[in-house]
């Protein structure tokens, strides 16, 4: 099926990280993954840290480690909003390991609420990395 | 008068080293003001998202209310973030930061307060004066925003806990009903304003970005909202916060390379002006030496014939 491809950015408060031509995004939203495809309804959407895919018109399919944030689908394009964003390629795993584990340490002995709440936070981010960067053969 | 033209030229030596000092930190100054200014647009599309969310999300599901907006009747305690630079040498722009802290909190008379500094001259300032609740780490060149974030996050704790306004703890709770934050507002190269401005709570939409969102939303009203807006704005909220506090921090820094610039500029001329004095004093003093030297060999001739 010949996929029609549509406009697409990323935004993050140090600059765009990405823009480009996609045919297929997915997504992870605070309800669960999913994804947009050209056409789709306009929407507005929150995002929890976790992997962004995006399939490129040559096919080529590339992953990226998000923070939180909104996706706003319009007619003419796709946005996302995010606190970072970081290519595949360009994730210090030693370092996101390393967060993981803090924070896992930090969720575990709960001082108060707020801490562990914010721990998470941290480890959902790190986990993001570290799942972006284990995918198998994407750039 | 030898000893006075030895003098004269050490002294023009060094002026002209110091010269040579200011000048090179005019020059390093220009160029991190031009990369403070990349970053402070690199972050203007952001900002600007998160304005026409807020302003769909204001247009399009009638009244939305957050905690982070709603004002206090009583003010008992308020929060006070103060953005500084880590070094000196940049005229009156840690000076101005501070004036206006003393005349803000002196408009304020006897409300408690809770003072946070950002840079290393602002915590200095303060360690001996004010009692500072937290300094955040030096360095604010490093900044970025995550450390905005962990601010934000921070003072956004404080304001929701409250200064017991409400509760029987009677001040104890250490919490504040207002955030404000003290920066210098980058408007050119050549004025940067030192601005107070309220982050807690959020001030509400202005009633023409409302009437603009809501124009908007006309053709928007198709807009799948998920989860529901008031979840968006819950989650909204802080970012709009963290990214008010990452733009003051840029406006700050922007604004500081600034400040640099003009003094280094200032000092640079300054010496040059000092450099012409001198070497006019320096001439004067040698041309007397010769004038007084001929006299004596023409008097000594003179003296001869």
């Amino acid at each position: 099926m010949a996929s029609t491809a549509f406009d697409f950015e990323v935004i993050t408060p140090e600059g765009s990280a990405f823009r480009g031509r996609v045919t297929a995004l997915r997504l992870t939203g605070r309800e669960g993954t999913f994804g947009v495809l050209a056409r789709h309804a306009p929407m507005v959407a929150a995002l929890d840290s976790g992997v962004l895919r995006a399939r490129h018109e040559d096919g080529k399919e590339r992953a990226f480690a998000v923070g939180e944030g909104f996706v706003e689908v319009r007619r003419t394009g796709v946005r996302v909003l995010v606190d970072f964003c970081n290519s595949k390629s360009k994730i210090d795993v030693s370092r996101a390991e390393k967060a993981k584990t803090r924070a896992k340490e930090r969720a575990r002995n709960r001082d108060s609420k707020f801490d562990h709440a914010r721990a998470e936070a941290a480890l959902k981010r790190a986990m993001a990395r570290l799942s972006t960067a284990g995918l198998p053969g994407l750039e | 008068m030898a000893q006075g033209m030895k003098e004269l030229r050490r002294r023009i030596r060094s002026v002209t080293s110091i010269q040579k000092i200011t000048r090179a930190m005019e020059m390093v100054a220009t160029t991190r003001l031009r990369r403070m200014q990349t970053k402070a647009e690199g972050a203007r599309p952001y900002a600007d998202a998160i304005k026409s969310f807020s302003a769909l999300l204001a247009g399009s599901a009638g009244k939305l209310e957050s905690p982070l907006t709603k004002a206090r009747e009583k003010v008992g305690r308020i929060a006070l973030v103060v953005i500084g630079s880590d070094r000196g040498l940049c005229g009156a722009y840690n000076a101005n930061v501070f004036r206006k802290v003393s005349a803000f909190l002196s408009d304020k008379k006897d409300l408690p307060f809770d003072l946070y500094t950002v840079g290393k001259k602002a915590r200095v300032h303060y360690a001996r004066r004010l009692p500072i609740k937290e300094a955040y780490p030096d360095e604010v060149e490093k900044l970025n925003f995550r450390r905005a974030r962990e601010i934000a996050k921070q003072v956004t704790e404080l304001f929701l806990k409250g200064s017991a306004a409400g509760g029987p703890s009677g001040g104890a709770s250490g919490g504040v009903d207002e955030v404000h934050v003290v920066y210098t507002r980058f408007i050119s190269v050549g004025r940067q304003v030192t601005t107070i401005d309220r982050l807690l709570p959020i001030a509400a939409e202005a009633p023409a970005k409302v009437a603009a969102g809501a124009a908007g939303a006309a053709n928007e009203s198709q807009m799948l909202l998920e989860p529901s807006p008031q979840e968006l704005l819950d989650v909204l909220m802080p970012k709009s916060l963290a990214m008010r506090v990452f733009a003051a921090m840029l406006d700050s820094m922007a604004s500081e390379q600034a400040a640099r610039r003009m003094a280094m500029k200032a000092a640079t001329d300054a010496a040059g002006e000092m450099i012409g004095t001198l070497t006019r004093k320096y001439n004067r003093a040698r041309q007397e030496t010769i004038t007084k030297e001929l006299l004596d060999i023409i008097g000594g001739a003179e003296a001869l014939a």
